[in-house]
C-alpha cells in the first residue's frame, strides 16, 4: 500500500475538480452518461478518502506540495486526522447522497443533467479541497468555488429558489471578504499564508490586538458560511426553496465545510485551542447558547417540511460550535461526532423530502401522514435518523451529546451540560411530532393511488447506509474518539 | 506606530467597506444591493494593495541575470498576485449573481424587493 500514499491529498479533491471539466465534454455527446460518470468520479473520491483515513491512521499525516515547490513558498496540502476524517464524512455522503436524490434529479433537471452533475462535481471538489488545504488564501478559493456552485444549484429552482440563492450569494459573498480581509491582516503580521508557518509565527505575538482582530474576521467571515447564530439569515429559505435534489446535498454537507475551517483556524493557526476563556471561545460560547435554544423552537413554529428541517440544522450546528468553543479534546470529539451525526440524520431526512415531493408535489410536514403502506422499510431510516437527531441510544445522537456533556461538565460548565439535556428535549419535542404524523392512519383520507408511495431503491438504500452508519458509529464510539483523540488534535496539547 | 489597520490607505478600505455595507442594508432594490457587494469586494482588494506598497519602491520586474536583489527597492508581488485570483472570483460571483437576477425579474418583472414579499 506504499504506491499511493502521497498522491492521496490530491486524489480525493483534484479529481472531482478535474472530472468537472471534462463532464461538459462528454455530455455533449452523450447527456445520459452524467450520472454514472459522476457517482465513478465520487466514488474514486471517496474511497481515496478512506485509504487516507488509514494511511494516517498508521503512519501519520500526509503532505503535498503543489509543483514540488517546498511550504511555505509553494501551497502546501495536508492530509492530517482532522482532515483525513472529514474529508471521510464528506466524501461518502456526498456520493450516497447523490445516488439517493438520483430521481429527483431526473424530475428537477431532467433537461440539464450535465449542468446538474458539472455542479455538484464542483461543490464537490470545492469542500474538499478547502479540507485538505493548509494555506490560508487557498481556504478562500476554495470557500468561494464550493459557494458559487451552491449558489447556482440553489438558484435552479422555482421561484422563490432564485431569490433565496441571491441573499444567500450577497450574504455568503460578504463572508467570503471578511475572511479574506482577516487573511491580509494575519499576512501583513506574519509575512505568509502557510497554516503551520503562520502558527509558528504567530506564537510570540500572542495578546496582540491586531492578530486578534484578524482572528476575529477570519471567524466571523466563516460563521456566515456556517450559518452560526445570529448569522444564519440566509439558510432557511436557502434550504427551503432550493431544488429538493440540490437541498439534500448542500444542507447536510455544506455549513459542515465552514465548521470544519473554523476548527481548523482556531486550533491549527491562531493557536487558540486549549484555552477556552479566550475572547473567541467565549463569543463564540454565547452564539451556541443562542443558537441552541432559538434553532428547535423556530423549528417547531415551521409547517413546511424543509423549513422546519432548516431551522433544526441551526441549533444543530449551535451544538457543534458548543463543543468547539469548550477548545478541548472532550469538546473537539463531540463536536466531530455531532458534526458526523448531523450529516447522516439530515441527509435522511431531506431524502425523506424528497421522497414526499417526488411523489406528492406538496412540501407541508402534513404530508408525511400520507405516507402509508408501501414505503417499505423507508420509515426505519426515517425513525432511526429523528431519534438521532433527539440524540436516544444506540445511535450516534446520543453518544455526540454525551461527549459535549462530558466537556462541559470537565471545564466545570455546569449550566451548559444542563442545556446540552435540555436541547434533546427541545428537538424532541419537534422531532416525535413527525414520527407520529408518519404513524397517525385513522383519519387521514385514503390515499389517491397516484399517491401511493413507492420509494425508489436508490432512496432506500441511501437512507439505509446513513441509518446504519448512525447505529454502527454509535455503537463503536469509543474507538472513533480514541483515535479522534490520537490523530486529530490541534498542536500544542498541555 | 499607528496599530496597522489604522493606517490611512487601509483606512481607506475600511470606509469603502462600509460603504459598501451600508447600501446592501439599505437599499430595497437588488442591483443596488449588487453595487454594494461590489464595493464590499473592492474594497478587499485596496486593503491588500495597501499592503504591498513599499515608499519609493518600484514593480519587481527584474533585469535578465539580475541575482542581487534588494527587497527593499520593489515592492511586495504576493498581494497582487492574490487579488488577481480575488478579481477572478468576483467577477464569477458577479456572473452568477446577474445570472439570478435575470430569472428573479422573468419571474417577478421587478428587481424591487417589496413586489416579491422579500
Amino acid at each position: 500500500m506504499r504506491f499511493p500514499d502521497a498522491q492521496l491529498p490530491v486524489l480525493i479533491a483534484i479529481v472531482p475538480l478535474l472530472a468537472a471539466f471534462v463532464l461538459p465534454l462528454i455530455g455533449r455527446a452523450r447527456p445520459r452518461a452524467a450520472y454514472p460518470f459522476t457517482v465513478a468520479v465520487l466514488g474514486v473520491s471517496a474511497s481515496s478518502a478512506l485509504v487516507g483515513l488509514a494511511a494516517v491512521a498508521v503512519d501519520g499525516p500526509i503532505h503535498y506540495a503543489f509543483g514540488g515547490w517546498a511550504p511555505p513558498l509553494g501551497i502546501a496540502w495536508r492530509l492530517d486526522g482532522l482532515s483525513a476524517f472529514v474529508s471521510v464524512a464528506l466524501s461518502v455522503s456526498l456520493l450516497v447522497i447523490l445516488i439517493g436524490v438520483h430521481e429527483n434529479a431526473e424530475a428537477e433537471f431532467g433537461q440539464h443533467p450535465v449542468a446538474f452533475h458539472t455542479l455538484l462535481l464542483l461543490l464537490g471538489s470545492g469542500m474538499l479541497g478547502l479540507v485538505l488545504s493548509a494555506d490560508l488564501f487557498n481556504v478562500f478559493v476554495f470557500l468561494e468555488v464550493f459557494s458559487i456552485s451552491a449558489y447556482a444549484l440553489i438558484g435552479s429552482g422555482a421561484k422563490r429558489g432564485t431569490v433565496a440563492a441571491y441573499r444567500y450569494l450577497l450574504f455568503g459573498t460578504v463572508g467570503a471578504t471578511l475572511y479574506l480581509f482577516g487573511v491580509g491582516l494575519l499576512y501583513a503580521m506574519t509575512g505568509t499564508l502557510n497554516m503551520d508557518d503562520a502558527a509558528a509565527r504567530l506564537a510570540p505575538l500572542a495578546g496582540s490586538r491586531v492578530v486578534l482582530g484578524a482572528v476575529i474576521l477570519l471567524v466571523t467571515g466563516l460563521a456566515i458560511k456556517a450559518a452560526i447564530v445570529p448569522l444564519h439569515g440566509w439558510l432557511p429559505d436557502a434550504y427551503a426553496y432550493a431544488p429538493n435534489a440540490v437541498s439534500a446535498v448542500i444542507a447536510p454537507l455544506m455549513t459542515k465545510v465552514a465548521l470544519y475551517a473554523l476548527i481548523r483556524i482556531l486550533g491549527w493557526v491562531a493557536g487558540m485551542w486549549w484555552s477556552a476563556d479566550a475572547v473567541v471561545m467565549a463569543i463564540l460560547r454565547l452564539a451556541a447558547v443562542a443558537a441552541i435554544v432559538l434553532g428547535p423552537l423556530a423549528a417547531r413554529l415551521q409547517t413546511d417540511f424543509r423549513r422546519l428541517l432548516a431551522y433544526s440544522s441551526i441549533g444543530q450546528i449551535g451544538l457543534i460550535v458548543l463543543g468547539i468553543s469548550f477548545a478541548s479534546e472532550l469538546g473537539l470529539t463531540g463536536a466531530l461526532l455531532h458534526l458526523v451525526n448531523d450529516i447522516c440524520a439530515k441527509a435522511v431526512l431531506f431524502l425523506t423530502a424528497c421522497v414526499i415531493t417526488l411523489r406528492m408535489r406538496v412540501s407541508q410536514v402534513s404530508a408525511l401522514s400520507r405516507l402509508k403502506e408501501p414505503m417499505g422499510w423507508f420509515w426505519v431510516m426515517f425513525v432511526i435518523a429523528s431519534l438521532s437527531m433527539v440524540g436516544i441510544p444506540p445511535t450516534l445522537g446520543f453518544f455526540s451529546k454525551w461527549y459535549l456533556i462530558l466537556a462541559a461538565l470537565e471545564a466545570s460548565r455546569w449550566p451548559l451540560a444542563a442545556l446540552v439535556v435540555a436541547s434533546a428535549l427541545l428537538s424532541a419535542w419537534y422531532v416525535f411530532v413527525l414520527v407520529e404524523l408518519l404513524f397517525r392512519r385513522p383519519d387521514a383520507p385514503a390515499a389517491k393511488p397516484d399517491e401511493v408511495l413507492h420509494v425508489p431503491w436508490r432512496m432506500t438504500f441511501a437512507t439505509g447506509v446513513f441509518a446504519i452508519g448512525l447505529i454502527a458509529l454509535g455503537l463503536a464510539n469509543q474507538p472513533i474518539a480514541r483515535l479522534i483523540g490520537r490523530i486529530a488534535m490541534p498542536p500544542g496539547a498541555p | 506606530m499607528t496599530e496597522l489597520w489604522a493606517r490611512e490607505p487601509y483606512l481607506v478600505a475600511w470606509a469603502v467597506f462600509a460603504l459598501g455595507l451600508a447600501l446592501m442594508a439599505k437599499s430595497r432594490h437588488l442591483v443596488k444591493q449588487l453595487i454594494g457587494l461590489y464595493l464590499v469586494q473592492t474594497s478587499v482588494i485596496v486593503f491588500f494593495m495597501a499592503l504591498a506598497v513599499k515608499p519609493g519602491a518600484a514593480a519587481p520586474i527584474l533585469a535578465h541575470g539580475a541575482l542581487h536583489v534588494d527587497p527593499a527597492r520593489y515592492i511586495n508581488p504576493l498581494p497582487h498576485v492574490l487579488m488577481l485570483t480575488a478579481i477572478v472570483v468576483g467577477v464569477a460571483t458577479q456572473g452568477v449573481a446577474f445570472m439570478l437576477l435575470r430569472r428573479i425579474y422573468q419571474a417577478h418583472q421587478s428587481l424591487h424587493e417589496t413586489d416579491f414579499g422579500g
